[in-house]
């Protein structure tokens, strides 16, 4: 179960108890569950990379960097093949409830990377 | 055209404004734009509710970024919003919403702010694909009390 810092249940002031999220705690844990994920993704992935980190609002989250195939990424196919793989994390690994991490995916295609070489995304 | 739809064709626009090696700047706008029309979309079907329609546009301006997005987050938590017994194709509308709204909150505020960031053009479609979808949700929701509960959160400061 996530962590009681994502619902703010206390004054911000209040610091008597520090909580960690259970993404920050369970790395190990969340990096099994992902590579298990990333297996079924299927062709239209050639990768699938994440980093844990906090939003723009300073609260746990999960950044998913997803390189499709330039197939997959074309304009008709995009939002079903993301959609596909959004519901994918959303259902099999529901961040925000399992880890207290919000999650963010992100999508490129092959020749996007192959083009600007973002070493995040390798 | 309403507002709302005239900024999410204008994001579209903007995404596709290059043929080929999309601008930084119209990737940014295409952002902000689709960010903007989720924003607007939802304050509209807020403040529909009040009966003085002269009045909207004044209530339209207590609407604030930081408070919608917290609300939004919030309902995507099961402890805090567990929706037992409510009809499960209406929740999943609303979530698909409120993710979509914290999602384009979280993009808009590093198009604008985070010069160190890269976007390419897939990602911008993908998430003005996602805000024309949860446009279908807003719909779909309409005048259902599940969606007037989450449009009243919108606006309302969390009680402790």
């Amino acid at each position: 179960m996530g962590t009681a810092a994502v619902g703010r249940t206390r004054p911000a002031w209040d610091n008597q108890v520090v909580i960690i999220p259970n993404g920050v705690a369970q790395q190990e844990e969340i990096a099994a569950a992902i590579a298990d994920i990333e297996r079924g993704l299927g062709a239209d992935v050639v990768r699938l990379r994440y980093n844990i980190g906090t939003n723009w609002s300073d609260e746990p989250a999960i950044y998913f960097r997803v390189v499709l195939t330039d197939q997959a990424s074309k304009p008709k196919r995009l939002h079903k093949v993301a959609s596909r793989i959004r519901s994918i994390i959303d259902e099999k690994l529901d961040p925000l409830n399992s880890w207290g991490l919000f999650p963010y995916i992100n999508f490129r295609s092959q020749a996007e990377q192959d083009m600007l070489k973002e070493p995040a995304w390798e | 055209m309403a507002f709302h739809d005239d900024l999410l064709e204008q994001a579209r626009h903007l995404a596709n404004r290059e043929r080929k090696q999309p601008r930084q700047a119209s990737l940014r706008r295409a952002i902000s734009s689709g960010y903007y029309a989720l924003f607007h979309l939802l304050i509209a079907e807020a403040v529909s509710k009040w009966e003085i329609a002269a009045q909207r546009p004044q209530l339209a301006r207590i609407f604030e970024h930081a408070r919608m997005n917290a609300a939004s987050e919030r309902v995507l938590n099961v402890r805090l919003f567990p929706f037992t017994g409510q009809d499960p194709a209406l929740v999943a509308h609303l979530k698909r919403i409120a993710r979509t709204f914290s999602r384009s909150y979280e993009q808009r505020q590093m198009a604008d702010y985070d010069n160190a960031r890269h976007w390419v053009r897939t990602e911008v479609l993908d998430l003005i694909d996602t805000i024309a979808e949860a446009f279908q949700s807003v719909k779909a929701i309409r005048g259902e009390a599940i969606g007037n509960d989450y449009l009243l959160s919108l606006f309302l400061k969390e009680r402790r």
